[in-house]
């Protein structure tokens, strides 16, 4: 059997597990808005810490990752500081925002912050900032999708196929086993990808380099700065890897597939054990990223015209591994990205007709048309973000950086809801528009990037979206300490 | 509510070892630890701190129940 035949095999014998989880994982459940949103709001630990921890380990985990270490250094560090300190803020306000969930029954963010500040417009706000961060962020899984599959083929099997496949496996999974279905298949998809980077993140090293120490000496050896941070030959200022390191932390949690588990998750003590074993997840990336150091050296992608992304698989190609290793790569890398994908598209969906679709065009809807409007609105979100993944776009990249900086914006909005009882609906929403505003014009350069000292644009939208909201709820009127009330803590 | 400004405290530093200044004193690739440079063995070796921090912290709140 051609090699091709054997990879291709792997990989499809992968995408009909994860469908047959995906559909088996929601028999015996009731059919209700609440149980294909929130999993009846009954998670335990074991499902929602591999939801969490797959959302991380997306297709940047086997592409992005190796690739920074390979291209970037020592910058790559960034990536586990972010993983480790990235949910520590839910211990701080998770309970209260928990709480407050099962209490009011959200299933959102954007519907406790409009309820709790009183503004139906804050809602379509944070809907369209989630939904701009989303699509370029599937697309970018889609896009791994494809590649990995078209690569690993030689071509056999086309990009767009690839892709296609992929969209086609979540769609299936998130259309009828809503969010329950993306968790058991995350739990599959998690185990899967960790037991496989370790044993690519050693087996590799060891075998070009003779070790982890040898390999480092070698880079450090010819390039003495690329190793660490803000020195002369080093890939990134202290400014940049500091200040992208905080706006990862504060946004982190912010992002509305991450702060929308608050509601699914069953007991405070559950979220508690979660936070305690999130970290783990970093150390499960230190393989990964020491895949893309052992590149240095191996290989020169650069004059081969190739992008610095494709260091993993090209090294799993050119190693000579047999045909069922390179296939379970291909899994795995699709395993990263979908269920990555499948999170963003269910909580994409459901977004779009909980905070905007049902709050500005149709606030009649019943349970029942909410479901199928989720679930239209998942094909739909799939559709579009295949197309951006099809007809290119380059820029995505950049995008999706940039939605890191939009994302910490609703930060300050998240606090003040908990803590701050004087702060007001204008003032929040005068406080989101201005950061992101901010962010995104030092982000694409329309404020020449000399003006912001080479710190983070959304660090820049963090200071004016504060100030704005300091400012604007001090001239605006307090609200109703009786409307306030019913955010009284038990 | 002192205490849990000492836990705030405490984690805000954890934190500002991966951040400039903090990270200056790790900012070398010699000695080598685990077969990892400095810099990198610093990271994972504040990770594992934190989350036994967490761990603590978790006992602390939950023995009593």
């Amino acid at each position: 059997m051609a090699d091709w035949v054997v990879i291709a095999s792997v990989m499809l014998v992968y995408l009909a597990i994860v469908m047959v989880i995906g559909l088996l994982s929601t028999r015996g459940r009731e059919h209700s808005v609440d149980e294909y949103v929130n999993a009846g709001r009954d998670l335990g630990f074991f499902t929602t810490y591999f939801l969490l921890g797959a959302a991380i380990f997306s297709a940047f985990a086997f592409l992005g990752g190796p690739g920074w270490a390979y291209g970037k250094g020592a910058a790559t560090l960034f990536i586990l500081g972010y993983c480790a300190t990235g949910l520590w803020l839910f211990w701080l306000f998770g309970p209260q925002v928990m709480q407050l969930g099962h209490r009011y029954n959200y299933s959102t963010q954007a519907e406790f912050l409009s309820d709790r500040f009183e503004s139906r417009w804050l809602s379509v706000l944070v809907a369209v900032v989630s939904i701009m961060a989303f699509i370029p962020y599937m697309t970018l899984q889609m896009k791994g999708c494809g590649y990995v599959v078209s690569t690993l083929t030689n071509q056999r099997i086309p990009f767009e196929l690839g892709a296609l496949l992929s969209y086609g496996v979540v769609l299936a999974y998130v259309f009828f086993g809503g969010l329950r279905g993306v968790a058991w298949t995350n739990v599959f998809q998690g185990s899967f990808m960790i037991a496989l980077a370790w044993f690519l993140g050693i087996y590799i090293p060891l075998k070009i380099h003779g070790g982890f120490e040898p390999m480092f000496r070698k880079i450090a050896e010819a390039r003495p700065d690329f190793l660490l941070i803000g020195r002369e030959g080093s890939m990134m200022t202290h400014q940049a890897f500091s200040s992208a390191l905080l706006v990862s932390f504060l946004g982190f949690s912010c992002w509305p597939h991450f702060f929308m588990r608050l509601y699914n998750i069953r007991s405070e003590r559950v979220l508690k054990k979660i936070l305690v074993g999130y970290p783990l997840f970093a150390i499960f990336l230190v393989p990964v990223l020491l895949v893309g150091f052992a590149g240095i050296g191996y290989v020169d992608l650069e004059s081969k015209g190739m992008d610095a992304d494709a260091i993993l698989p090209y090294m799993i190609q050119s190693m000579g591994l047999p045909a069922l290793v390179i296939g379970l790569f291909g899994a795995g890398t699709l395993a990263a990205s979908m269920s990555t994908q499948d999170t963003i598209t269910h909580a994409a969906a459901t977004i779009f007709v909980k905070d905007f679709y049902a709050k500005l065009v149709r606030r009649d809807l019943n349970d029942k048309e909410v479901m199928w409007w989720i679930r239209i609105a998942v094909i739909v979100f799939g559709a579009i973000s295949y197309l951006f993944a099809v007809l290119g776009g380059e820029s995505l990249v950049d995008l999706l950086l940039g939605a890191y900086g939009s994302i910490v914006q609703l930060l300050p909005l998240v606090l003040s809801a908990v803590y701050v009882r004087r702060a007001t609906g204008p003032a929040v929403m005068a406080g989101l528009a201005g950061g992101v505003t901010t962010n995104y014009l030092i982000h694409f350069q329309v404020v020449p990037s000399s003006y912001a000292l080479g710190i983070h644009a959304g660090l820049w939208g963090l200071g004016i979206n504060i100030g704005l909201i300091v400012l604007v709820s001090m001239v605006g009127r307090p609200q109703d300490p009786r409307h306030l009330a019913r955010f009284d803590l038990d | 509510m002192k205490k849990r400004n000492l836990v705030i405290f405490y984690f805000a530093l954890l934190l500002a070892g991966f951040l400039w200044p903090g990270m200056l004193i790790a900012n070398r690739v010699e000695p080598f630890v685990l077969g990892l440079p400095f810099l990198m063995f610093w990271f994972v070796l504040l990770i594992v701190i934190q989350a036994v921090s967490l761990l603590l912290l978790y006992w602390a709140e939950f023995r009593r129940k």
